[in-house]
């Protein structure tokens, strides 16, 4: 099973994946928020930053049932271990209790990708620089 | 939780958008349809109404267009005693569409689908960034 080539045992890989991963989820989230901008009573929500430290903790510290047989299934980790929560002080409030404000909603989308950019670059690098390790020449760009 | 979901999102929210325009232009076009009656009521303004769906299979806070709901505000009363609609006492009740109102409206619907195209735009290009890392 623990394959020593696979690059999600790298921590650095897996916390870039990690990362990925709430940033996917961010951005449907925010999507959410941008498409019901004209729904009355709609709450605007976010996910709790992601705190890499905690995630660790509460991915080693999991508890798994005994499998007596072989039948028995272990459980998967559930892919949406970020949270979504609504927002404790919203900037804008309208008069039907929307609390979606457009414009911090687009800020939000743009730093959510300016995000996902930096880990699809670092992931690029490490790759290169495994490779260079490797002997291959590591120069992609 | 993956782009497709996202994309799906905004997507229900534009053609909520698009359900909205064309009350709009519904109720822009009939600013003058007056009834041919004595005394009957012309057409009467409608609104849209949004409501937040829950996607059972997805778990997605979709947006979907709710009730198209006559506007209860009163019509405008003009005196026009030639008019075949008009009243015993020569008054003719006119569409209670306001253009500057509707045409206000307009503007919100295009800003709330411009806002969605670009979230589309920005979940498309992390999707391509992702596929990106399989190219050496």
């Amino acid at each position: 099973m623990s394959d020593a080539m696979d690059l999600a045992n790298l921590p650095l890989f897996s916390a870039i994946t990690r990362k990925m991963s709430w940033l996917t989820g961010r951005q449907h989230v925010l999507a959410e928020n941008v498409a019901n901008v004209d729904t009355p009573r709609y709450k605007a929500a976010d996910l709790r930053p992601l705190d890499f430290r905690s995630e660790l903790a509460q991915i080693q510290g999991k508890l798994q049932p005994a499998a007596t047989d072989p039948k028995h299934l272990g459980g998967t980790v559930s892919a949406s271990a970020s949270r979504e929560e609504p927002l404790a002080n919203p900037i804008e409030r309208d008069i039907s209790g929307n609390t979606v404000s457009i414009e911090e909603e687009m800020m939000k989308v743009s730093d959510t990708m300016a995000n996902y950019q930096l880990m699809t670059s670092l992931y690029k690098k490490q790759i290169g620089m495994i490779k260079a390790a490797l002997g291959r020449g590591g120069a992609t760009g | 939780m993956d782009f497709d979901d996202t994309m799906k999102v905004s997507t229900a929210a534009m053609s909520a958008q698009t359900t909205r325009l064309r009350i709009i232009a519904e109720n822009l076009a009939n600013t003058g349809s007056t009834a041919n009656t004595p005394g009957a009521d012309p057409y009467r303004r409608k609104i849209v109404t949004f409501r937040n769906v829950l996607d059972q299979q997805t778990g997605d806070k979709l947006v979907k267009v709710g009730r198209v709901v006559p506007d209860a505000s009163p019509f405008e009363l003009k005196f026009i005693p030639g008019h075949p609609a008009a009243d015993a006492n020569g008054y003719v009740r006119f569409p209670n569409v306001n253009a500057m109102i509707e045409m206000a409206d307009l503007k919100d619907a295009d800003r709330s689908y411009q806002a969605n195209v670009d979230v589309i735009d920005v979940a498309k290009s992390m999707l391509s960034r992702a596929i990106g890392l399989l190219q050496p």
